[in-house]
């Protein structure tokens, strides 16, 4: 369980999050969503334990600010947005990282579709080869940890994915929550995060606008008023929980078909 | 593997001093240096067929210069290989954070001011005591301005070393012109006034805070990940990072005191040991410990046959021939 009370982060003079309240459970995959700046990512590394913050949030119960590294680290694994290397290790060795206890590493880099990948210079991956590499890192992280229940938090996983990565990482997300652990991440495009969320978080000028169902949370309103954009929410079919935020005037089809099969990549791509 | 690297780097170490010790204006056997040296750690056990002169040369010049170099060069290159992970910054090296401008400064206030006061521990004593200084000095400017970030602390004992460099020169400056020789010789590095009784000292220092770096090669891998990644991995970055500065002053402090400013060990030795052995430095950190050990032992070896009987200055040495490789091995290898 991860619960906040009245959290408020400064930086400078500049308010970044104003009084958040809500309790976040595992077993559910919750997405934050809103515009740029409106506070996702700071929200995310206060959750983690990264910046200092007013208020209270509560890890499992432990309050954030006064757990050691050592302990979050076994509590949560962060996926930031971008992680650079300074030096050329090796796929294995970034991956190795994560894992808290000696574990191997080649099922993690199978399950992000690097199988094979191990002994290949780090620093020499396509932008989205790395982002499935520290999710890998992640992941090893979840499975040698202490703690139950296990968080993931993770911020734009999905940012330099092509398509079917994009899917896959989505379902791995609902998969480890499926299995009792806790999902959080930072999406920016709406559709994979209604395909894939259980509850939606949209922030607005660091503070909480709406939260809940996708369904719920998703409306035109929301769209109108959180990202000052004027596109209607379609709803594809009308009955399924998919829905599609009009990203051209005119395109009404879906850009996933809401039935896609779950897709693991069988094979590591060339250029991720 | 890991047992069997070891064992050949081992192997090559206690090769090289063997050879080094041997060469010289007086070449003596490579038989004679290990007959003498046993001759020396158990006596009676060979029946000495060299003479006491040889004996003199072998164990009282030539071996404790010999161990003073491997020391040395292993001190600088493990502590430039600590910091470059610390720093994230590949161009970090045992000079770049203050340290050695400290220890330059006490040395010429010794050299130029204050006399033979502690005998010949007067430079050493006085170089330490300015390294000290000066790092305590760029922890309390970092944590003044409350920087605990890598940049922040590069900054911090860069701007130190300005200042301490500058007031170095005042000393120079104010002090008899014909000491400047002196300090000028020693600022190139040099490894000439070895003595057994002197080598505990940079051993007492070495052995501890060299193990213990080693024994972070896991927070070093994760700190270059940067600091924010690090402390989700169950570090404090900040705090790490100041540890291990503590740990690589002490040991540059020390290794400055005994030899001067040797340049290009810390800087290139860790990178040259990443091109062989990749990057993960629980193989770069002690890589680098024996690398600069050898390298500073052949550069050494060089000092002092290249215009014997007389010295070139170590560093002179290293930088030349050490840069000059680099060049090359970068023109072969473009990447």
């Amino acid at each position: 369980m991860i619960q906040t009370e009245n959290l408020t982060l400064h930086r400078g003079k500049r308010v970044i999050l104003q009084g958040l309240n809500f309790t976040l459970r595992p077993g559910e995959v919750s997405v934050l969503i809103g515009p740029n700046g409106s506070g996702k990512s700071t929200l995310l590394a206060a959750l983690s334990g990264a910046l200092p913050y007013r208020g209270s949030v509560r890890l499992n119960g432990a309050e954030v600010a006064r757990t050691a590294p050592g302990a979050l680290a076994e509590a949560r694994a962060v996926m930031a947005q971008a992680t650079s290397l300074s030096f050329p290790f090796s796929v294995a060795e970034v991956v190795t990282l994560g894992a808290r206890r000696p574990l191997a590493v080649e099922p993690f880099l199978a399950e992000v579709g690097l199988a094979g990948f191990g002994p290949r210079n780090a620093m020499e991956l396509s932008g989205g080869e790395a982002q499935r590499m520290h999710l890998a890192r992640a992941l090893i992280q979840a499975e040698t940890a202490a703690q139950a229940p296990f968080w993931l938090m993770l911020d734009e996983p999905v940012s330099s994915l092509d398509l079917a990565h994009q899917v896959a990482v989505m379902d791995r997300a609902r998969a480890f929550a499926r299995g009792g652990g806790g999902v959080l991440m930072v999406l920016h495009d709406l559709n994979l995060a209604v395909r894939g969320a259980d509850r939606l978080l949209a922030l607005h000028g660091g503070r909480l606008v709406a939260d809940g169902a996708p369904s719920s949370v998703l409306t035109d309103a929301l769209i109108a008023g959180v990202y000052d954009c004027a596109l209607p929410v379609n709803r594809v079919p009308a009955a399924s929980p998919f829905l599609l935020v009009q990203s051209l005037p005119g395109l009404t089809a879906p850009l996933i078909p809401a039935n896609l099969p779950a897709m693991v990549p069988a094979k590591p791509s060339a250029a991720g | 593997m890991r047992a069997a690297l070891f064992a050949l780097c081992l192997g090559a170490l206690v090769l090289s001093v063997g050879v080094a010790v041997s060469v010289g204006a007086v070449p003596i056997p490579f038989g004679t240096v290990w007959g003498i040296a046993l001759n020396q750690l158990h006596p009676g056990w060979i029946t000495p067929d060299w003479s006491p002169g040889r004996a003199a040369i072998v164990w009282e010049i030539r071996f404790p210069r010999v161990i003073l170099a491997g020391l040395v060069g292993a001190g600088l290159a493990t502590v430039g290989a600590a910091l470059q992970a610390v720093t994230r910054n590949p161009l970090a090296d045992p000079h770049l954070l203050g340290i050695s401008s400290g220890g330059a400064f006490g040395a010429i206030l010794a050299l130029m001011h204050t006399g033979m006061v502690l005998g010949l521990l007067t430079v050493p004593v006085f170089a330490f005591a300015g390294a000290l200084g000066a790092t305590a000095l760029v922890l309390g400017v970092a944590r003044a301005a409350r920087a605990s970030s890598a940049d922040r602390l590069v900054l911090a004992g860069v701007a130190v070393s300005f200042v301490i460099m500058a007031l170095a020169n005042v000393l120079i400056f104010l002090g008899d012109p014909r000491a400047t020789h002196t300090v000028v010789f020693w600022m190139l590095g040099g490894l000439g006034l070895a003595q057994w009784q002197h080598l505990l000292w940079p051993l007492a220092v070495l052995g501890p805070a060299g193990l213990w770096i080693w024994a972070q090669a896991p927070g070093l891998n994760a700190m270059s990940l940067g600091d924010e990644t690090a402390a989700t991995l169950g570090l404090n970055p900040g705090r790490f990072r100041l540890a291990v500065f503590v740990a690589s002053a002490l040991i540059t402090g020390v290794m400055v005191a005994f030899s001067g400013l040797i340049g290009f060990v810390g800087l290139m030795v860790p990178h040259l040991v990443r091109l062989a052995l990749g990057a993960d430095n629980a193989r770069v950190v002690p890589g680098s410990s024996f690398a600069g050990a050898l390298f500073l032992i052949w550069a050494d070896t060089g000092a002092r046959v290249v215009i014997a009987p007389e010295d070139l200055p170590v560093g002179v040495v290293t930088g030349l021939a050490g840069g000059v490789f680099f060049l090359w091995l970068m023109a072969r290898r473009p990447d």
